[in-house]
């Protein structure tokens, strides 16, 4: 019936798999950086982040709910969750992570986030959806920079890489 | 590169969360127009900067969920036909609303590749070729200020970059076909 033996075949090709677990260290989900880190990760996130093709929350906003979080941290932990998805970000974009020998800056922020995640999903509301966006933007720019795609030959794979290549290596 | 590597290795939960955010989206509604929330006590006096965010909002993780399955190959989760969300406009405040409409654009005919190239039916050549004509359509009539300039040396930005790779993605996946 099935022209493969082994069911991983099948596995694969429809890439149900992930890879590694990922590893965070317990955090206090109502903890912050310093003042003046958060605003300049917040700063490297706009830079690095194009907001003309994604809108992930405005600056404004996100500048109120940091306010917020200093003045009263853990009254509002949807506020909370967005600004360390920020951070989260941020921190990748500028390689400033809050762990002294850490080797993935911003897992700290993320891991904060996936503590409070319960808590906004049960909230249900329009900011849930930033902070689910902004987790799972990494993960496009991740495939996008890398070119893998679950489809194809290996010679489509290498088509895709060179044009890939020639788009960028001239503009770079 | 080392948190996107990490994240790379997570599709799947990824792929719950956009999920998640799509369910949430749908129930307030961030789908449709707003002349169809007159009724609703909560949404029918928003201001024209939160009408604007939620659109561009909408439009975003309508852009991730996309990419996303077209990215791992895997079926949408809401029709087109079953949204009717007013285009992100140009308001005080906001980024340019050109790099959004153009992404959304794409984001769209990604969503037909799925439908239709990377189907479980058999696929028929018509529709695959309505696709690459989208494709083509889409990057003729994109904005100046979108466009890779002639000018090699040239120094275009981010966005207009990662739009020029998610484009270039898309296409060579036919000749999978």
């Amino acid at each position: 019936m099935y022209p493969e033996a082994d069911f991983s075949h099948y596995l694969n090709y429809y890439h149900t798999w992930d890879s590694q677990p990922l590893v965070f260290v317990p955090r206090d989900p109502y903890g912050l950086p310093a003042r003046a880190i958060a605003t300049s990760l917040i700063a490297s996130l706009y830079a690095t982040y194009p907001p003309e093709i994604f809108y992930l929350v405005h600056p404004t906003v996100l500048s109120q709910y940091l306010d917020a979080c200093f003045q009263d941290p853990g009254q509002n932990h949807q506020f909370h969750a967005l600004v360390n998805a920020a951070l989260a970000l941020g921190a990748q974009a500028s390689g400033i992570g809050e762990g002294v020998n850490e080797t993935s800056p911003g897992m700290d922020y993320f891991a904060r986030v996936k503590l409070l995640l319960t808590t906004v999903l049960e909230d249900n509301n329009v900011v849930s959806v930033q902070i689910l966006n902004i987790l799972v933007y990494n993960p496009i720019l991740a495939v996008l920079i890398l070119g893998v795609i679950p489809h194809g030959s290996e010679s489509t794979r290498c088509l895709l890489y060179i044009r890939i290549s020639c788009t960028v290596i001239p503009l770079t | 590169m080392p948190l996107i590597h990490t994240y790379f290795l997570h599709r799947n939960p990824s792929n719950v969360k956009i999920g998640l955010a799509i369910r949430i989206a749908l129930a307030h509604g961030l789908h449709r127009r707003h002349a169809t929330h007159a009724t609703n006590p909560v949404t029918q006096n928003l201001s024209a900067h939160t009408l604007q965010n939620n659109i561009r909002i909408w439009w975003t993780t309508y852009i991730i969920e996309r990419s996303l399955e077209f990215l791992m190959g895997r079926p949408s989760q809401i029709r087109d036909e079953d949204i009717d969300r007013e285009i992100p406009s140009d308001q005080s405040g906001f980024p340019p609303a050109t790099g959004l409409k153009a992404h959304t654009e794409l984001a769209k005919i990604m969503g037909d590749i799925v439908s239709y190239v990377f189907r479980t039916r058999r696929r028929r050549k018509e529709d695959i070729d309505d696709v690459l004509r989208s494709l083509r359509r889409w990057k003729d009539r994109l904005a100046p200020s979108l466009r890779l300039g002639e000018d090699e040396f040239g120094s275009p930005s981010r966005s207009v970059l990662l739009l020029h790779l998610l484009y270039n993605q898309a296409t060579p996946l036919h000749s999978v076909v």
